[in-house]
């Protein structure tokens, strides 16, 4: 006998292992991550299935936690503030126990924004193309809030390709940078090695000699980032990044939870993202395609404890988030159906 | 003095700009072609100002002058463009389909000043409310959460701020609403704001079930004074867009087709003025009252009410555009009719002192590829 069978058409196909999902159970948490253009929601279904959700937005460059709970997403020109859309112990119409809606943005125009991270209701970021760490302006694109030593002048010109940006309790504190070129574009040079971590409090080099450093996260009293080009995961002793484990492909996006580090990998179809650099080539000399998706590593031990593949057309991962006590979460694209046909308000009484 | 209602003289007289499609930024937009009375332009400079209208469903039309001082058009494109009001001359908020826009006054380029550009607005922020039906934006001066932005938010019957953490924030309804729940019940539509907060809201019926007002669009509608949450005025036909204007309160009395002034004491209301149209959307500059006038359509919401009376009997058709009214003398002293395939004006602002606003829109790269930055960028700072 026939059955009815929908399916939700997408884009992309996620294969978790077993430790993925059984990780997600034991911390009760969900993850998003944004892949090209959209964001992937990564959780349970009500019978603890692995599912994962997608919601389109404009091309992703960044994904954190703001103020009040809230998620911030850069995407494109647009700098989005997602908050819930439940009361806590409530369910969305798809059963998730998070919902996340767009409820307003602030355009940036065309800095590219990376890294984002919220400084109270402010956001500060990584600007790609103006070298230099922006938090929001009224009137301007951007206001620029510090800039490299090396950079002569601001111009969206992209000099030194500024990466990714720290925060230490609370404070925007270093940058990972591909280069210190301070030419148009000339970090293309320097992918292989040219790579830095900057301490933008006291402007001093934390480490050099880094492959295309991303995402820095302050963890346990030392600096984690990823080295893009080797694909490598560690953190900065003494002026030495220390690897703690690779992956097979372009390692950007960190987030740490639990002891477990969780890196995006990228890979595009063509390659043409890791050709040239370290982890391109160690993938050529094994024959190996580079993998797109998470991978989850236990910080002490660098023992790879789970993985989330992502097959299909778009393969860029450019950061990940981890939502705590969420088991599944739904979040709304910023023109789609929901942000026109529902909305959300405080109240004290039951209508 | 101009003569609108004979359709020969009026041509006569005027001059027509037709907005082509070469020049609208999108391809999928319907060129339209604005007819003004012969003093339009000469009114603009004499009074140094520009005005800005919400064309719906898509337009927002900026009119100003060029260095002839001849007018010159820009207009950009939204998904419904809606309540407008401007924060001083450098700030816009404007409402839409489900979104509220804010507008700021970003660096013009030495070409767009030469041309004689001394304006931009471009979308900075965007508030998603979701479709709440918004009709008018006032601000607040004491300011406040959400910027001070204040909407007439006519599916929730109630007065209400943007929220950063919500879709809005209620902050006042009407008392003949008997709890706050979602639904347009009486039709609150417009805003006067005060000195000291919003001070009146117009809305079409005291009426509190779904939908109800649309039994009192032949003069149920009545004026409500905020702070005392009390109706100072009834009788009116389809109230729109109350405004504080050198003291006293106005109120365009749309399905009569006229403009009139307010006395919240003793509740009578006087007509200043009328013209042919469902007037909607009015601003001021000094003795002048810019109302918007949209089209009643047989059947549609804007029909079988006093305006089609007045119409016909004066044997007039109604018009799509703006009225420029006397306040002492009550006369239409200019007029910029729009012809294409809107039908309605939803508001209008003036920015006085500017002479030629120019926008940017949120279609197409030209928004999302601009980089605007402080001239002070390449000093160093303490990020501390």
């Amino acid at each position: 006998m026939s059955v009815i069978k929908t399916v939700q058409l997408l884009d992309f196909e996620a294969t978790a292992t077993d430790s993925f999902v059984d990780w997600l159970e034991r911390t009760n948490q969900s993850i998003v991550l944004s892949h090209t253009n959209k964001l992937l929601m990564c959780g349970r279904d009500v019978r603890g299935d692995f599912v994962a959700d997608q919601a389109p937005f404009d091309r992703v460059t960044g994904v954190c936690h703001g103020s009040r709970s809230s998620l911030l997403v850069a995407a494109g020109h647009e700098l989005w503030r997602l908050t819930d859309a439940l009361s806590p112990g409530d369910a969305s119409p798809t059963g998730a126990d998070r919902w996340l809606m767009c409820r307003t943005a602030r355009f940036v125009g065309g800095v590219r924004p990376a890294d984002p991270v919220a400084v109270d209701d402010d956001c500060w970021f990584a600007s790609v193309k103006l070298s230099a760490v922006c938090s929001l302006d009224d009137t301007y694109s951007a206001r620029v809030q510090w800039v490299p030593e090396f950079i002569t002048d601001v111009q969206p010109d992209m000099r030194c390709r500024l990466t990714g940006l720290g925060s230490r309790d609370g404070i925007p504190t270093v940058v990972t940078s591909v280069s210190k070129s301070d030419t148009a574009g000339g970090w293309a040079e320097h992918t292989v090695n040219g790579g830095v971590l900057i301490d933008i409090t006291t402007n001093e080099v934390l480490a050099s000699g880094l492959s295309m450093p991303h995402s820095p996260r302050w963890h346990n009293g030392a600096w984690w980032l990823l080295q893009a080009g080797t694909g490598e995961l560690g953190y900065i002793d003494d002026s030495r990044f220390i690897a703690v484990a690779r992956i097979d492909g372009f390692a950007r996006g960190l987030a740490i939870s639990d002891g477990v580090g969780l890196v995006g990998g990228s890979g595009s179809r063509w390659d043409e993202l890791i050709a040239g650099l370290p982890v391109g080539d160690r993938l050529a000399a094994t024959g190996k395609r580079p993998t797109s998706g998470i991978s989850m590593f236990d910080l002490t031990s660098g023992r790879g404890v789970g993985e989330l593949t992502l097959e299909g057309t778009a393969r860029e991962v450019a950061d990940v988030v981890v939502l705590a006590k969420t088991r599944r979460v739904e979040l709304s694209s910023p023109r789609g159906a929901v942000a026109q046909d529902w909305t959300t308000f405080r109240t004290d009484h039951e209508l | 003095m101009c003569d609108y209602s004979q359709d020969d003289r009026a041509v006569q007289h005027s001059r027509t700009v037709t907005i082509s499609e070469a020049a609208l930024p999108n391809p999928d937009d319907a060129p339209f072609t604005l007819t003004m009375s012969s003093g339009f332009e000469a009114w603009l400079s004499d009074n140094d100002t520009s005005l800005a209208f919400a064309l719906p469903p898509s337009k927002l039309v900026f009119i100003g002058r060029d260095l002839n001082d001849r007018i010159a058009v820009y207009e950009r494109s939204f998904d419904k463009t809606m309540g407008l009001t401007a924060d001083g001359t450098h700030r816009i908020y404007m409402g839409g389909r489900y979104q509220i826009w804010r507008f700021d006054d970003v660096p013009l380029t030495a070409e767009e000043t030469d041309e004689g550009f001394d304006r931009c607005f471009a979308p900075r922020q965007v508030w998603v409310t979701g479709n709440i039906n918004v009709h008018d934006v006032a601000i607040d001066p004491r300011g406040g959460p959400g910027r001070g932005v204040t909407l007439a938010a006519t599916r929730f019957s109630c007065l209400a701020r943007p929220s950063d953490d919500c879709g809005f924030e209620p902050v006042w309804q009407p008392s003949f609403i008997s709890s706050f729940r979602p639904g347009d019940r009486c039709h609150l539509n417009g805003l006067a704001m005060g000195a000291d907060g919003p001070a009146f809201v117009t809305a079409v019926g005291a009426t509190d079930n779904l939908e109800q007002w649309r039994t009192e669009r032949r003069g149920g509608g009545v004026v409500v004074d905020v702070a005392s949450n009390e109706i100072v005025a009834t009788g009116l036909s389809m109230p729109h867009s109350p405004r504080l204007h050198d003291g006293s309160l106005y109120v365009t009395h749309s399905g009569d087709g006229s403009l009139v002034r307010v006395d919240p004491q003793s509740g009578t209301w006087t007509e200043v003025s009328h013209a042919p149209g469902f007037l909607r959307g009015l601003t001021f500059v000094g003795k002048y009252a810019i109302a918007g006038s949209s089209m009643p359509r047989s059947g549609d919401l804007y029909s079988g009410l006093p305006l089609d009376d007045r119409l016909a009997d004066a044997n007039q058709r109604p018009r799509l555009g703006l009225f420029i009214f006397d306040l002492a003398t009550g006369a239409i002293v200019e007029w910029l009719f729009v012809e294409g395939a809107s039908r309605e004006i939803f508001d209008v602002i003036a920015l006085p002192g500017v002479r030629r606003p120019m926008a940017y829109g949120i279609v197409g790269p030209e928004l999302a590829d601009s980089v605007w930055l402080d001239p002070r960028s390449s000093e160093k700072r303490d990020p501390r």
